[in-house]
C-alpha cells in the first residue's frame, strides 16, 4: 500500500539517508538478555572500522557497568546480522563484513545470560 | 401581548448551524472543499449527520465562560494558600510535567487539527462540531498552563515546555503522534483523534492523571480536569458519530474506517505506555495500576464497543491481543528506559519506595517479582555505592511510534521485539509487528520521521556530540532539571518547606 495524496506526487527520500553521515554509517547493537540496557544501542561510525576495535573501544566500554561485561570473550560470541545468523571476522572491517547503513547486529553470549537469571 | 419570537432550542440550532451553510454556485464545491474526498470515504447525504450534542455558538460561549470563571477563582485561591505545599511528595511533580511537556502541547496541535477539519468537510453539522472542539483546544491548552505556571515557581523543568516539545527524544512520542493524525485527511483525522484516541482510550488518559492529581493532593490539576469533563463528554460523542456516520453511509468505507482503527489503536496504546508509567511509577500515592485500567478500560469496555460495531463489519483492532500480553510489562520497561536515559529527560527519576515495590509486587505478581524488582534493586544498589546507572548510549527508536524500542517479544520478557521494515532500498526499525504494519501501509510517510539520536549522530542537534551537550541543546540544567530525583534541587527543597526551613536551593531559571 501507499499513501494517499493531493497533487501530483508524493514521493521523499529516507530522512536517516546514508549521505547524511559524512562517510560515516549508522548502525545497531543489541546484547541478548542483558535488559539491563533497556534497548538496542546506535551507534555512528566509518564504514573502515575493524570490527575488533569497535568491540574493544566502543563496546564494551559503554557496557562496562553489567557484571558480565568484564567476563564477556569476543571470540566466542553467537552473532546475527538483520536477523540472520552470521559469523563476522574481527580483524576486519564492518564494510568487509558486509555491516551497512542501518544494520541491526544481535550478540548471544553463552554462559553468561545477564543477572537475576532472567537476562536483567 | 405580543407572541414570543424567540426560537426553541433545536430551530435555533438547526438555523445556526446547516441554515448558515449553502451550496456555492460560482465555484465547484469540489474545489471549495477540496480535502473529503482523497480519502476514499464516500458521503451519499451530509444531511443524516447526527450532531449528538446540540450546542449553538452562544450557548457555548455561555457555558464556556461560567466554567472558566469558576476555575480561575480556585486556581486564585490555590495560588495564594501556597497549594503546591498540598501535593504528596514532590516526586508527584514529575506527573505534572510530564502533562506540561507531553500532553499540553497535543491540546494546541488538536485545536489546530480541529480547526483545519472543522473548514475540511461540505457537511456543515460537522463543521460547526469541529469549529467548536478547536476552541475547546486551544482553552484546555491555556487553562492548563494557567493553572501549572504557580509550580513553574517552585519545581524544576517547567520553564521551557514548547522548546523542550520540538526538540526531546522522549517528546517527539506524543509530538510524532499527533503529527501524523494532522497530516492525514480530514476523516482518517478525527477517526484517529475523536474516536480511536478519546472515545477508545480517553479514560485510560484522563482517568490517571485526574484522578491522580486528586489522590495526590493537586487541587489545580483536578480542577481543571473537571472544567475540562463536559467538553470532552462532547467530543467523545463526537467521534462515535463520526465513525458510525462513515460506516453508515457507504459499505466501500467499512475497509478504509477498519484499517484507520488498526492503525490508531495501536498508535494510542503505544502512546499511552507513557500514561501508565505515569500512573505506575510517578504517583506516590497509587490510583490503580496500569494493568488493572487496562482490563476495565479496554479488555471490558473497550472490547464491548468494537463488539457493539460489529454490526457494521468491523472487528476487534489488530494486535489488540499483544497489548493485552503487554499489560504486566510495559510501564516496567519503559521506566527502566526513563531512568538509565535520564541525564536528557526534563524529569527526575528514581527507584520506587519499598512499600511501592511491594504495591507493585501485589498488582504486577510474579513476573515483577522475579524480573523488574531485582532490576530497580540492583539500580538501587548502584546508587548506594555513588554510581547511579545511566545509559551511557544512544536508543534505537522506532519508525513510527518514536518510542524506544525497549519492548520486549509478546511471549518472551527476556526477549527484546525489533523488526525491520525497508523502503527504497533503505532499512528502518520498527518496535512491533503493529509499528511495522503502520509503516509497510505508508512507508513514504514514515521515512520522513525525524528520529532524535539518528538526529544526534548527523549533527543536526546543535551540533551536540554526547548525551550531555544533548540536554544542553534542549535547555536542561544537569541534575537540576534532568537525572536522579534524590539530591536534586526539587528534593531538598521540598524537605525543607515540609521541614519549614529556608529554601537551600535556586531554581534552574535561576542558577541557568
Amino acid at each position: 500500500m501507499t499513501v494517499k495524496y493531493l497533487g501530483e506526487s508524493y514521493e521523499f527520500q529516507s530522512e536517516n539517508r546514508e549521505e547524511r553521515y559524512g562517510g560515516d554509517f549508522n548502525f545497531y547493537i543489541q546484547w541478548h538478555k542483558h535488559l539491563m540496557f533497556a534497548c538496542p544501542s546506535a551507534y555512528r561510525a566509518p564504514g573502515t572500522m575493524i570490527m575488533r576495535d569497535f568491540m574493544e573501544q566502543m563496546f564494551i566500554p559503554d557496557y562496562a557497568q553489567h557484571p558480565d561485561t568484564a567476563h564477556l570473550d569476543i571470540e566466542k560470541l553467537h552473532w546475527q546480522l538483520d536477523h540472520k545468523d552470521w559469523q563476522p571476522d574481527l580483524d576486519k572491517s564492518f564494510a568487509d563484513n558486509g555491516v551497512g547503513h542501518m544494520s541491526y547486529l544481535h550478540i548471544r553470549s553463552p554462559g553468561l545470560e545477564g543477572m537475576h537469571g532472567v537476562g536483567n | 401581548m405580543a407572541k414570543d419570537k424567540r426560537m426553541g432550542l433545536k430551530e435555533k440550532y438547526a438555523v445556526m448551524t446547516r441554515g448558515l451553510d449553502w451550496e456555492t454556485s460560482y465555484q465547484p464545491m469540489d474545489d471549495v472543499f477540496p480535502y473529503d474526498k482523497y480519502e476514499g470515504i464516500k458521503i451519499l447525504d451530509w444531511d443524516k449527520w447526527a450532531d449528538p450534542f446540540r450546542l449553538t455558538m452562544d450557548a457555548y460561549w455561555k457555558y464556556q465562560s461560567e466554567k472558566e470563571r469558576k476555575l480561575y477563582a480556585i486556581l486564585d485561591a490555590f495560588q495564594q494558600n501556597n497549594g503546591q505545599l498540598n501535593i504528596s511528595d514532590a516526586r508527584y511533580m514529575n506527573a505534572v510535567k510530564l502533562w506540561l511537556q507531553g500532553i499540553t502541547p497535543l491540546e494546541y496541535a488538536a485545536h489546530r487539527g480541529f480547526a483545519h477539519a472543522g473548514r475540511s468537510f461540505r457537511g456543515a453539522a460537522a463543521r460547526v462540531a469541529c469549529q467548536m472542539q478547536s476552541i475547546d483546544e486551544m482553552r484546555h491548552a491555556q487553562t492548563q498552563l494557567h493553572a501549572f505556571s504557580h509550580y513553574n515557581k517552585f519545581f524544576n523543568g517547567m520553564h521551557g515546555f514548547a522548546h523542550l516539545r520540538d526538540r526531546a527524544w522522549y517528546l517527539s512520542i506524543p509530538k510524532s503522534f499527533f503529527e501524523d493524525a494532522m497530516s492525514a485527511g480530514p476523516f482518517e483525522f478525527v477517526t484517529s483523534i475523536s474516536f480511536a484516541f478519546e472515545y477508545v482510550l480517553t479514560n485510560l488518559l484522563f482517568m490517571p492523571f485526574v484522578s491522580g492529581a486528586a489522590y495526590n493532593g493537586d487541587m489545580a490539576t483536578t480542577t481543571f480536569g473537571f472544567s475540562a469533563q463536559s467538553d470532552e463528554s462532547r467530543h467523545m460523542t463526537l467521534g462515535l458519530e463520526v465513525v458510525k456516520f462513515m460506516l453508515e453511509q457507504h459499505e466501500d468505507n467499512v475497509p478504509i474506517v477498519q484499517a484507520w482503527l488498526d492503525k490508531w489503536f495501536w498508535r494510542g496504546y503505544r502512546l499511552l505506555a507513557l500514561v501508565g508509567t505515569m500512573m505506575d511509577y510517578m504517583l506516590p500515592k497509587k490510583v490503580m495500576s496500569w494493568k488493572e485500567a487496562w482490563e476495565i478500560y479496554w479488555e471490558e469496555n473497550g472490547i464491548a464497543l468494537f463488539n457493539d460495531l460489529s454490526r457494521y463489519g468491523i472487528r476487534l483492532p489488530k494486535h489488540h491481543e499483544v497489548a493485552t500480553k503487554e499489560k504486566g510489562r510495559v510501564t516496567h520497561e519503559l521506566w527502566s528506559t526513563l531512568y538509565q536515559y535520564g541525564n536528557a529527560l526534563g524529569l527526575h527519576t528514581w527507584v520506587p519506595e519499598d512499600e511501592e515495590l511491594d504495591w507493585m509486587s501485589e498488582k504486577y505478581g510474579e513476573l515483577f517479582d522475579t524480573m523488574y524488582r531485582p532490576r530497580l534493586l540492583h539500580f538501587r544498589a548502584q546508587e548506594e555505592t555513588g554510581k547511579r546507572y545511566f545509559n551511557n548510549r544512544l536508543p534505537m527508536v522506532c519508525q513510527v511510534c518514536q518510542i524506544p524500542v525497549f519492548f520486549t517479544e509478546p511471549d518472551d520478557p527476556q526477549t527484546q521485539c525489533v523488526r525491520i521494515v525497508e523502503w527504497a532500498d533503505t532499512k528502518h526499525h520498527c518496535c512491533s509487528d503493529g509499528c511495522a504494519d503502520i509503516f509497510n501501509r505508508e512507508p513514504e510517510k514514515y521515512v520522513q520521521a525525524l528520529i532524535p539520536p539518528q538526529q544526534i549522530y548527523r549533527g543536526e542537534a546543535g551540533g551536540a556530540r554526547d548525551i550531555f551537550e544533548y540536554a544542553e541543546w534542549l535547555h536542561l540544567v544537569k541534575d537540576v532539571d534532568t537525572g536522579e530525583y534524590h539530591g536534586s534541587p526539587d528534593h531538598l527543597n521540598w524537605e525543607a518547606w515540609k521541614a519549614e526551613l529556608p529554601t537551600p536551593q535556586a531554581n534552574s531559571d535561576e542558577a541557568a
